[in-house]
């Protein structure tokens, strides 16, 4: 800032704080405001379930949800169930997108025919609504971590495979002769063209595919297991205890939120360059 | 995919070739491209089953831990004659036909509130979000410890599935919305309730139309979780029954019309989809 418009600027500078002020003052004020709704409405459910309006063996009360989550914190139950959902979903999404890379590119990279059956087949694959074979794979693999494993691994693989499988068919021709002409060999290639064209797509859809390796643990817990914050919640149901259920979905509220959040901001960072 | 990739050995080259009989065989082309892979899919999965079959007969497989096309196949029959199959693909079809209608119908208006009321919007989204980022799947036992094991339950968590699905749809539809539109409705001397009947309302139910192939599969899933949780009725009912007495045969059995019926949905959806979105030139 030069000190020959220094009136001009020194406005300019007041008008634009003024308007950062008020777009804070806006945002705290939706905050506040959004924290009365939730409160009124668990004040609400709370004071409705303590008095019977709102019969607690239906809706469950807040406040003993709660505390039954603190209750599992505290005496240290929560983690073994938490781990195995969470860790159940990340392993089954790492174990699905590397093995959905491989198939992926295997048939990408094929002759026309195998390719074409490999399209048929991932088609076909990606249509079947794989969330409903949950309690097959509880019947080959028992009940326990490796049918859940099983399960999400072949929820994401489908996906991934189909998603590798026609982005690296449909990479721009041009890219590869480029590379081509200026010496590269096939290992070039895979560096300089396709590594980024599935890790674009893979950061792409983290978020989407995360969820779903979650809805599949979750899931597989629903059909038997005996661990998970999914398995607390069929628990739950299974004992027509409403506040342990309640409990259970707030765990995975939490969870799955500050996952979301850690990953929105890993996207952000990543994509920030895109216009 | 270029179009130049695609044969032009069909197109006529006298002078005279008008462009329609081109498009029309383009058409040909891409519709024929189309049946080839349902046909090399459909070929694959007669293969897999095949092989399946065989290596149950020679024994390389345990029928009991695999089963077998044609043990499935019966089972199924079994079903099928016993009237089974009819009554808990309607309990399922009643559930995501219920659910379904109420979930656009609340989507709809609310996505009309949020749209037209941004302080409204700015307030609700996050929260919309935080719903909307967990798998809805998870609402399923709490839904059935408040409605029940009937079919009220299913109808509550298609609701639910349906509402966010298609709410974030018709935003984006209603987003999408060239203003020209309202001012010309405006300049004609129309109110905002003309706006909302002549422009908005369709422009939504377009997006509606073109998300509903999706946003019924998902139901359909939706449905058939639920029941698995906790049902004594439908589709999700016959497997999860079939899981309690280990039976491989019917677990799969129960799968295969599943699929079976989703895809046929899919199917006859594809082409409603298509007629719908005939006006676009797309």
């Amino acid at each position: 800032m030069t000190s020959a418009g220094t009136t001009t600027t020194a406005a300019a500078t007041t008008a634009a704080a003024q308007m950062r002020r008020t777009r804070t003052r806006r945002r705290i004020a939706m905050a506040l405001a959004r924290l009365v709704f939730i409160g009124a409405l668990v004040a609400f459910w709370e004071i409705g379930a303590r008095t019977g309006v709102l019969d607690p063996f239906f809706f469950g009360r807040p406040f003993a949800a709660i505390g039954r989550l603190w209750t599992w914190v505290e005496t240290g139950s929560l983690w073994g169930h938490l781990f195995s959902t969470v860790g159940t979903a990340l392993l089954g999404y790492l174990l699905g997108v590397a093995l959905g890379i491989t198939i992926g590119a295997a048939f990408a990279f094929s002759p026309e025919r195998i390719s074409r059956i490999g399209n048929g087949f991932l088609v076909i694959g990606n249509g079947l609504p794989r969330l409903v074979l949950a309690p097959l794979f509880l019947l080959w693999f028992g009940v326990g971590t490796q049918a859940k494993l099983a399960f999400v691994v072949v929820v994401i693989v489908f996906i991934v495979a189909m998603n590798v499988f026609s982005g690296l068919r449909d990479v721009d021709r041009k890219m590869i002769d480029h590379v081509l002409l200026l010496g590269g060999n096939r290992w070039d290639l895979a560096r300089v063209v396709y590594a980024p064209a599935i890790m674009g797509w893979l950061l792409a859809s983290l978020r989407v595919c995360l969820g779903l390796s979650f809805a599949g643990a979750i899931v597989a817990e629903y059909v038997g297991s005996g661990h998970g914050l999914g398995y607390l919640m069929v628990y739950g149901f299974g004992i027509f205890d409403m506040n342990q259920a309640i409990a259970a979905m707030i765990a995975v509220f939490v969870v799955i939120g500050v996952l979301d959040r850690l990953l929105a901001r890993l996207e952000f960072r990543v994509t920030a360059w895109k216009l | 995919m270029t179009r130049m990739a695609q044969p032009t050995a069909t197109v006529p080259e006298t002078a005279t070739t008008s462009e329609a009989v081109q498009v029309r065989s383009l058409r040909g082309v891409r519709a024929r491209e189309a049946v080839m892979v349902v046909l090399s899919g459909s070929l694959l999965i007669l293969f897999f089953l095949a092989v399946w079959q065989i290596l149950v007969w020679t024994g390389r497989l345990n029928p009991l831990v695999f089963s077998s096309p044609l043990q499935v196949a019966e089972q199924i029959w079994e079903w099928a004659s016993g009237g089974a199959i009819a009554d808990d693909i309607y309990v399922t079809v009643k559930e995501v036909a219920i659910g379904y209608p109420i979930g656009v119908a609340a989507a709809l208006i609310l996505a009309l509130m949020t749209h037209f009321m941004k302080t409204f919007d700015e307030f609700l989204a996050p929260m919309l979000n935080m719903f909307n980022s967990v798998p809805r799947i998870i609402f399923a036992p709490i839904l059935l410890l408040i409605f029940g094991l009937g079919i009220a339950s299913k109808v509550a968590l298609v609701t639910l599935m349906s509402f966010l699905l298609v709410y974030y749809t018709v935003r984006e539809g209603l987003a999408a919305v060239d203003h020209h539109l309202d001012e010309n409705v405006r300049q004609l001397g129309g109110t905002f309730l003309d706006a909302l009947r002549h422009v908005y309302v369709p422009a939504a139910f377009v997006w509606i139309m073109s998300s509903l192939r999706l946003a019924i599969g998902f139901a359909f899933i939706g449905a058939v979780v639920a029941e698995y949780v906790g049902s004594n009725k439908g589709l999700g009912y016959l497997i999860v029954i079939g899981e309690a007495k280990g039976s491989v045969t019917e677990v799969v059995a129960g799968v295969v019309i599943i699929v079976a019926f989703v895809g046929a949905v899919n199917a006859v959806l594809g082409l409603v989809e298509r007629r719908y979105a005939r006006w676009r030139t797309a």
